[in-house]
């Protein structure tokens, strides 16, 4: 499924970057319990303890970045596994600094396998919306701090 | 290590029911189910209809399929409260005064069944398929019936299967809903 | 009244059985219905491996509706927690302390109906303790991998058994002095059999103690007696119903837990119990086919003649050796691989480890492993063919064993009964205009664009099997045919094996027809009933026809001798002076003086010779001498996109032949269907693991079974080899294509894919993976 988004970070993009290309930073934007280390620069690994319909658990999650265009874009790989499901996102955002000081635009392609397919996208949509939504909602107050 | 309690809990309302009135195969039926009864649950269970088959539950295999006036549905993703005022027809109401349908003929002429578990689902989105297009070609036949699976038959006869209904049925048309 | 048609064999009769099916009249496993029915529904674990900590049941028993709850700690006071599996291996039927798979059944739910059920399943409360899990099963035999049965004692790795066959060093000389070699990894990935029906029993046990159950299975004399040695319950009490069955496969060949836990459930509550397993339970849990991790190789001399093979093969079998093979064949018939040609030298050896997976190796359409060896050898005839530089019908045609051959010792032990595979290769080329095809796929190489034409001569190997050899947990693989003549002239005949589709009650029916001359309406045919049917190993593999089709005509011709005694007392002739003539019994030399088997029917009921036995009926149980050979040879075209890697398949012709034909529309509809099932793992069907052990096709969203828009339109025909030492000449076609397709397929895209020299895709052959190969060679 396809969702996106965008907000204004009240701060300079060097800031904005530096949370979004710092996986544990990053991650702990996350609502759900959950444990990130880097691996080198450019992957990780953890788990999150989660919930989706009637697939509650703790997933190991991966992850990596690709194709980075340092202070203006970058992309970002994940995917859990567990529960019998797997979940595989991949979270496009983009850097400008029109309007200033910076613009965050966000898009993520999320695809569900396993027993969470089964249940169908029209009952997991919303609960996928917030996690996903709710992650940028927690770095843009993040980045709101000092 | 993390233990999980793996709890899920149906937020279904299980005793909610209602009394529905459905005209199942030409016969008027007024029946009290529960709210998150499956239509197809309804026939096999509470109207021992039981030629219409469970194959997937995710709506995927089309064996539970039956018209929902005049339209294929595939009955394990509707709720029988759904159908209250529908007139539902399934593999029981083909047959008519002891004479087959033409997609039911077609079906044992041109050798379109085997194991015959699919074979209500594919007859029903036959005849659904028939009502709006008559004279499908070849690739309008395998197109309409893509939302069902068979795993005996490769499809060959059961496209050959349509072919002969359509062609009876052109010669002369069947009676009933 | 006239007199029907005979129906006799060669006929294509109309089904007896479509007058139910077609209105919705037959009568399926989830069909019935008993009063006080009670439903079973079971929990599955989330995780690969883990350890059970609690199950709490409290809140399951407050699930309005629900009766019991019935855990692996409840089984193990029955001694019923593990079961034998048809390897002689130990299944869980319910887990006492540790899970084994994603999937696993871990609970059992019992209640009023099936949405209670489901509901006390989802309140179930079940606590875990993940434990790492093997899923790679070459890291499985790994030093220092996490052993996964700590049940077995002696137990210290994840290696199940070696088998091997052949002469190692033969064939390694043979290799070194061959001209060419090729090598190639194969890897047939695991698939599953996806019945469109799946798998269900409704356990019933009546006031003397009696337990019946309708049961989906291909083999109830056979489950009859495992129940019996398990359960400890007198065989003669325990009646195992196998009635229509929606498709098997091969899936509905072993014990599946909650066939034993639905027993367990109806001999504690009293109550007669339904269980039906969904779809997500059938596609993570049921037995699975294949997953052979093949390392092949093939050598030749210049001159393009094959020297030997060898080849090295990794089974992931998941968390026991389920597998439905002969005992004797831990490998199944692997060792067919030599397929349609004279190799002079050559060794198979297959390792099999355990993984946290359910247990695969059971069919998919196919008897014991014969797809894999077909399928391996095929591939390989077709890269050796490349690098001789030989067009591949050429190389196949040279090399193929020649008619006059047969009987033809294989190498690797095997008897071929009969064969023709040049003449069935040269029709094939001949319906698809072979020569003209390449001549097409010539000009648009130099257009660039992407035509293949894939080849696969096959041989295959059913019709299990002589007792000698063939037993399953010791029962010999037999099969069998009664046969009652009533007195006016109708026939009752009930065989061992039991129908999923395949009309057994017409082919059968068709073979008593030609053998008695009683028309096929006269005749009804019963299956699938211990109590009723004689004992028999069941219907898989291929073997009805060879086997319970022999014991129906061996059975007729006993019924013949005697009743050719009744009709020399009925035309007061000497018995010596009879002959069964044009479907009669004729006086020899004096037409018109003859009396038919409804005749002769009635008098050995009303009229029969003084010290003979009254009535007219026979048994057999027909052990076969040999197992039989069918063999094809199929072609596929396929243009392949290059910019998206999708397939299309432009035409499939398949040439059979399975011997005497007894219903050629019903073999056309088992062609056509096993060809649809060699299309589906060619191309679309896998069942994939994550590295962490989950099942990512648990649904048809995923898991894709071909519909009538991706199926090729099939063109079929047939060569007539007989089978000499079946009584028909008949050789069982049930699994032919499924065994043959998925090599032309393959044969066909590389063939397409031949200017970037990829020797090798592993099915499915997905658009992605075919763009990916391509790509990999030209990243423009």
């Amino acid at each position: 499924m396809h969702l996106e988004g965008e907000f204004q970070a009240a701060t300079p993009v060097a800031r904005v970057w530096a949370l979004f290309r710092d996986p544990v930073a990053l991650m702990d934007c996350l609502d759900d319990p959950h444990e990130v280390r880097a691996l080198d620069a450019t992957h990780f690994e953890g788990q999150v303890t989660t919930g989706v319909a009637f697939i509650r658990g703790t997933f190991r999650l991966r992850g990596s970045y690709a194709a980075e265009t340092p202070m203006q874009s970058l992309r970002v790989q994940l995917s859990g596994s567990g529960m019998g499901s797997g979940t595989d996102a991949e979270i496009a955002v983009t850097f400008s600094e029109q309007p200033a000081p910076t613009s965050v635009r966000w898009t993520a392609e999320v695809r569900m396998t396993g027993t969470i397919a089964t249940v169908g996208e029209r009952l997991v949509r919303g609960t996928v919306d917030k996690k996903v939504a709710g992650l940028f909602e927690n770095a843009r107050r993040k980045l709101a701090g000092p | 290590m993390a233990v999980d309690a793996v709890v899920a809990k149906s937020t279904l309302p299980v005793n909610s029911s209602k009394t529905i009135h459905v005209t199942v195969n030409g016969v008027a039926r007024a029946s009290t189910v529960d709210a998150r009864t499956l239509l197809v649950s309804y026939l096999r269970e509470h109207l021992t209809l039981t030629g219409t088959h469970i194959g997937c539950d995710t709506g995927h295999c089309g064996a539970c399929t039956v018209l929902v006036d005049g339209k294929a549905v595939k009955s394990c993703m509707m709720l029988a409260v759904q159908t209250d005022g529908c007139e539902v027809r399934t593999v029981e109401g083909l047959e008519m005064a002891g004479k087959l349908h033409p997609v039911q003929e077609g079906f044992t002429k041109e050798h379109g069944l085997q194991c015959g578990y699919c074979t209500p689902g594919m007859m029903m989105t036959s005849v659904a398929l028939l009502a709006k297009n008559p004279n499908p070609t070849e690739d309008e036949i395998r197109r309409g019936i893509s939302g069902n699976l068979c795993r005996c038959t490769g499809y060959v006869n059961i496209v050959k299967a349509v072919q002969y209904a359509a062609k009876q049925m052109a010669a002369a048309p069947p009676g009933g809903p | 009244m006239a007199t029907p048609e005979l129906g006799g064999i060669g006929k294509s009769v109309q089904r007896k059985e479509d007058a139910r099916f077609i209105r919705g009249k037959g009568n399926y496993v989830d069909d019935v219905q008993l009063p006080g029915m009670l439903f079973l529904d079971l929990a599955r674990s989330p995780y690969p491996h883990a350890k059970i900590l609690a199950i709490r049941k409290e809140k399951t028993l407050a699930t309005p509706g629900v009766l019991a709850v019935i855990t692996g700690k409840d089984l193990e006071a029955a001694k019923l927690s593990w079961m034998p599996t048809l390897m002689s291996d130990t299944q869980m039927v319910l887990p006492t302390d540790t899970v084994m798979f994603h999937g696993q059944e871990v609970a059992g739910v019992v209640a009023t109906d099936r949405y209670a059920a489901a509901d006390g399943v989802a309140a179930l409360e079940v606590d875990y303790e993940p434990l790492p899990a093997v899923i790679d099963p070459f890291k499985a035999l790994a030093p220092g991998a996490p052993v996964i049965r700590t049940d077995k004692k002696d137990k210290k790795d994840n290696h199940i058994w070696h088998w091997e066959v052949g002469d190692k060093a033969a064939t390694e000389s043979a290799l070194q002095g061959s001209d060419v070699v090729v090598r190639e990894k194969l890897y047939i990935p695991r698939i599953h059999v996806s019945s469109i029906e799946t798998c269900g029993c409704v356990a019933q046990v009546d006031a003397m103690g009696k337990l019946t159950v309708w049961m989906t299975t291909q083999a109830p004399h056979a489950i009859r007696t495992v129940f019996a040695l398990v359960s400890g319950l007198p065989e003669q009490k325990i009646r195992i119903i196998s009635p229509d069955i929606g498709g098997g496969f091969g899936g509905k060949v072993p014990v599946y837990p909650g066939y034993v836990i639905a027993v367990v459930a109806a001999l504690t509550t009293g109550h007669p119990v339904k269980w039906v397993e969904d779809r997500t339970g059938n596609l993570i849990s049921d037995s699975f086919a294949r997953d052979y991790h093949i390392e092949a190789e093939i050598g030749a001399s210049k001159d393009g003649h094959v020297t030997a093979l060898r080849v090295k093969t990794l089974a992931d079998h998941g968390y026991t050796d389920a597998a439905a093979n002969p005992s004797k064949f831990p490998a199944g018939l692997f060792h067919i691989i030599t397929g349609s040609y004279p190799f002079k030298a050559a060794f198979v050896e297959v390792d099999a480890a355990y993984t946290n997976k359910p247990p695969g190796g059971i069919a998919y359409r196919c008897s014991f492993r014969v797809t894999e060896a077909a399928f391996a050898i095929e591939r390989l005839m077709d890269n050796l063919a490349r690098q001789l530089h030989l067009d591949p019908a050429e190389f196949r045609l040279k090399n193929f064993i020649p008619p006059e051959a047969f009987p033809f010792p294989s190498v690797l032990g095997w008897t071929y009964d009969s064969g023709n595979y040049a003449g069935a290769l040269r029709k094939a080329m001949e319906i698809i205009h072979y020569a003209d095809l390449r001549k097409e796929q010539a000009e648009k190489r130099k257009r660039g664009e992407l035509m293949g034409i894939g080849i696969s001569s096959f041989t295959e190997i059913v019709g299990a099997g002589p007792s000698k050899t063939f037993d399953i947990l010791g029962i010999k693989m037999f099969d069998s045919a009664e046969i009652r003549i009533h007195p006016t002239g109708k026939v009752l005949a009930r065989f061992g094996t039991k129908s999923q589709g395949q009309a057994h009650e017409t082919t059968y029916a068709q073979i008593l027809a030609e053998e008695l001359g009683i028309p096929v309406d006269y005749i009804s045919v019963e299956e699938g009933d211990t109590d009723t049917a004689p004992y028999g190993l069941g219907t898989y593999a291929s073997r009805s026809t060879p086997t319970a089709g022999a014991a129906a005509a061996i059975a007729c011709r006993k019924i013949r001798e005697k009743a050719a005694k009744i009709a020399a007392h009925l035309l007061e002739v000497s018995p010596d002076d009879i002959e069964w003539k044009d479907y009669k019994f004729q006086v020899k030399g004096v037409p018109g003086k003859s009396k038919t088997m409804a005749d002769v029917a009635f008098a050995a009921y009303t009229n029969h010779p003084q010290g003979m036995e009254a009535g007219l009926e026979a048994v057999d149980y027909y052990d076969p001498p040999n197992m039989t050979f069918p063999f094809g040879s199929y072609i596929a075209v396929v243009d392949v996109d290059k910019e998206t890697g999708q397939v299309h398949t432009r035409r499939f012709v398949a040439v059979d032949d399975c011997g005497t034909i007894i219903n050629p529309m019903i073999v056309d509809g088992q062609i056509h269907g096993g060809l649809t099932m060699g299309f589906a793992p060619a191309m679309l069907e896998e069942i994939p693991y994550d590295a962490d052990g989950n099942n990512r096709a648990s649904s048809f969203l995923e898991y894709l079974l071909p519909t009538a828009v991706e199926t090729p339109k099939w063109e079929t025909a047939k060569t007539t080899t007989p089978s000499p030492h079946h009584p028909l000449g008949a050789k069982g076609v049930g699994e032919s294509a499924t065994v043959g397709a998925p090599a032309a397929f393959v044969n066909a895209v590389l063939d397409a894919l031949e200017p970037y020299g990829i020797s090798n895709i592993d099915i499915p052959l997905t658009p992605y993976k075919v763009w990916q190969a391509i790509h990999a060679k030209d990243p423009k």
